[in-house]
């Protein structure tokens, strides 16, 4: 069977789709909106999963932590020895972070000293990283930079906790793989950490644990656990797993919140499955009494249903990334993102799952084209005579 | 071999059968038509002529009874039998027309041969050609719902022969013209007619019926043939 035959059947589908162009305008638009609200929230959730990953893989297996009433407090220095001590652990570093809320722009900061974990996972743009005993100067995030617009050389004001205003030197400004690790970040020496939380000394926030095999990590922790009860050890993969179920659960809330533009769409595809109106009807009657055979009207149909379906979803998914990876998912981020709205604003890096993508095509085109092509197919089997007579 | 084209035997025809509103629409005809004849098939509405043209055309099954076209039984083919058949035998000019409106002239008559591996630019040509040879060619680009009666008429006349058809049917096909242009039609299907095609028409029009080209006329009342007149060129004898 030669290609003439498909072109012509596709020249006319065109055609057929172009007279009924207000109709198949409104399926258009239904339908690409909501492959674009699908595809943002795949997006952005998988974007923020996979962020959230990027920055994990890059910490230690465990952080342990200690816990006072239920809330996480500051730890001993001290237990790093011990720790030290229980076979599989290779090295323990202290910690020393914290949040720092800019009433200016209302955005959150984290605070943490200079340290070699710091130092390996970043790239400056320019200027350099604070050494942990320098003092007054600080290396801050792309976010913080363009937020406060700070350059390298500007003076960056912090409150202490006593009340004080210290000053800061910008000396480095600097970008991460993740844009979510250091958008928000600001990088002191230790000295001036400990300095402007006035920690106490012999104080951490958290001690970082590293073991040479990471399969013994739930070990580890448990004996830490088992010698030091007060405290929190927490597994890379649990925080991972964490994330999984807080970014899944967030999109299937805003899921929710759209469900009646879902329940719109359902109707619309039920409505087309459940038969063609009688102008269709005829048209296949006389297509089929002046010798169209069935499988003709059905690629002619099944060519509707590609054009529509397939226009409609790369429409949707162009405009699901240009609104997640250009404007920011302004519509879906603060619901995903949480707490952390009052981040200085960052773009996410396009990571797309071609799996979800995949899915989304199963779970939207496959059924829209089986609505289009089924109705027809019983109508296209029944006599001509019988659809012309209406 | 016989020259009968087409073949009734005994058919009958039954709508909505088993259901309250059933109808009998075609009872126990028995026809034949020879090739090349122009066959009428005469009587007011309701009589079964457009059912029993779309029995002939295979555009339906009869309930019972069979249907021969060029000596094959096609009653009880599958689907895509018929439509082959259809394809390749019949033209129609439907009662209605049954034009697709949002379609030009010139490609509601390339639509019977759409399906086939035809090059769309020879299916087009072809197209041109029968509209100007039915004086259609200045209106082949308009849209159907923009042209008169009689230019729908032509443009349907024009689609039931671009499949160059041996049998041209026909249902009242005069029901919308007035008495120039109905005489306009039957002259084109005189002219179909010399050159071998057979014409079977479905009308209550005397303009039609009463033409002397007129092969057999088939009158039909409730679903039945009462009466067959079948005429020669030089004779007019009734049968029956």
């Amino acid at each position: 069977m030669s290609l003439e035959r498909h072109r012509n059947i596709l020249d006319y589908t065109l055609q057929a789709l172009l007279r009924r162009k207000f109709k198949n305008i409104g399926i258009i638009i239904v339908f690409t909106s909501m492959i674009s609200i699908l595809g943002s929230i795949i997006f952005l959730s998988y974007s923020f999963k996979r962020e959230a990953t990027l920055i994990l893989n890059a910490s230690p297996e465990l952080i342990v932590q200690r816990v006072m009433a239920g809330r996480h407090d500051l730890i001993q220095i001290s237990l790093m020895k011990d720790i030290l001590e229980i076979p599989g652990v290779r090295k323990v570093e202290p910690r020393f972070w914290g949040y720092y809320y800019d009433s200016l722009i209302k955005a959150n900061y984290t605070l943490i000293a200079a340290d070699e974990a710091v130092l390996r996972d970043n790239r400056l743009l320019k200027g350099h990283l604070p050494e942990p005993q320098e003092k007054n100067v600080t290396a801050i995030g792309k976010g913080v930079a363009d937020a406060r617009l700070l350059d390298l050389g500007d003076m960056f004001s912090l409150q202490s906790a006593d009340g004080r205003w210290i000053e800061f030197k910008v000396i480095g400004i600097f970008e991460s793989e993740s844009d979510l690790l250091t958008s928000d970040l600001i990088i002191i020496s230790t000295r001036d950490f400990k300095s402007l939380a006035k920690l106490p000394d012999g104080m951490a926030t958290d001690l970082l644990v590293s073991v040479r095999n990471k399969v013994e990590a739930p070990t580890i922790a448990k004996k830490i656990k088992e010698r030091f009860p007060d405290t929190r050890p927490l597994l890379r993969d649990e925080i991972i797993r964490t994330y999984d179920a807080v970014f899944g659960w967030r999109s299937g809330l805003i899921l929710i919140c759209f469900i009646g533009a879902l329940t719109a769409f359902i109707i619309l595809a039920w409505d087309k499955a459940m038969g063609l109106s009688a102008e269709e009807k005829k048209e296949i009657g006389i297509l089929k009494a002046i010798g169209w055979e069935t499988s003709d009207v059905l690629e002619m149909k099944f060519w509707e249903g590609i054009i529509v379906s397939l226009t409609s979803f790369l429409t949707g998914i162009i405009l699901a990334y240009l609104h997640v990876f250009f404007l920011g998912a302004s519509l879906f981020a603060p619901a995903l993102k949480g707490w952390s709205i009052i981040y200085p604003s960052f773009r996410l890096a396009p990571f797309i799952n071609p799996y979800q993508i995949a899915t989304l095509l199963a779970i939207t085109v496959v059924p829209y084209i089986a609505s289009t092509i089924i109705p027809s197919w019983k109508v296209s089997i029944t006599d001509p005579d019988e659809l012309m007579r209406g | 071999m016989s020259d009968e084209i087409i073949i009734t035997e005994n058919i009958t025809k039954y709508y909505n059968r088993g259901k309250p509103n059933e109808v009998l629409a075609v009872n126990d005809v028995t026809i034949r038509i020879r090739r090349g004849d122009i066959a009428v098939l005469m009587g007011p509405s309701g009589s079964g002529k457009t059912t029993l043209l779309s029995l002939i055309g295979c555009m339906s099954r009869p309930t019972s009874g069979r249907v021969m076209v060029e000596g094959k039984d096609v009653s009880r083919l599958p689907e895509r039998f018929l439509t082959t058949i259809r394809r390749k035998t019949f033209g129609f000019i439907f009662q209605l027309l049954h034009l697709v409106s949002g379609v030009s002239v010139c490609e509601n008559v390339m639509l019977p041969l759409c399906p086939t591996d035809t090059k769309p630019s020879k299916l087009r040509k072809r197209a041109e050609e029968l509209l100007e040879s039915l004086g259609m060619s200045g209106r082949k680009d308009f849209p159907v719902q923009e042209i008169s009666g009689g230019e729908q008429q032509r443009t349907a006349i024009a689609r039931a022969l671009i499949n160059d058809p041996d049998i041209i049917i026909a249902d009242e096909p005069t029901a919308h013209l007035d008495t120039h242009l109905s005489g306009k039609f039957m002259t084109i299907m005189r002219g179909l007619q010399e050159k071998g095609k057979t014409i079977i028409i479905a009308t209550h029009d005397p303009l039609v019926y009463e033409k002397d080209y007129v092969h057999l006329i088939f009158e039909m009342r409730d679903g039945m043939v009462k009466h067959i007149t079948q005429r020669n060129d030089s004779l007019n004898k009734k049968v029956l």
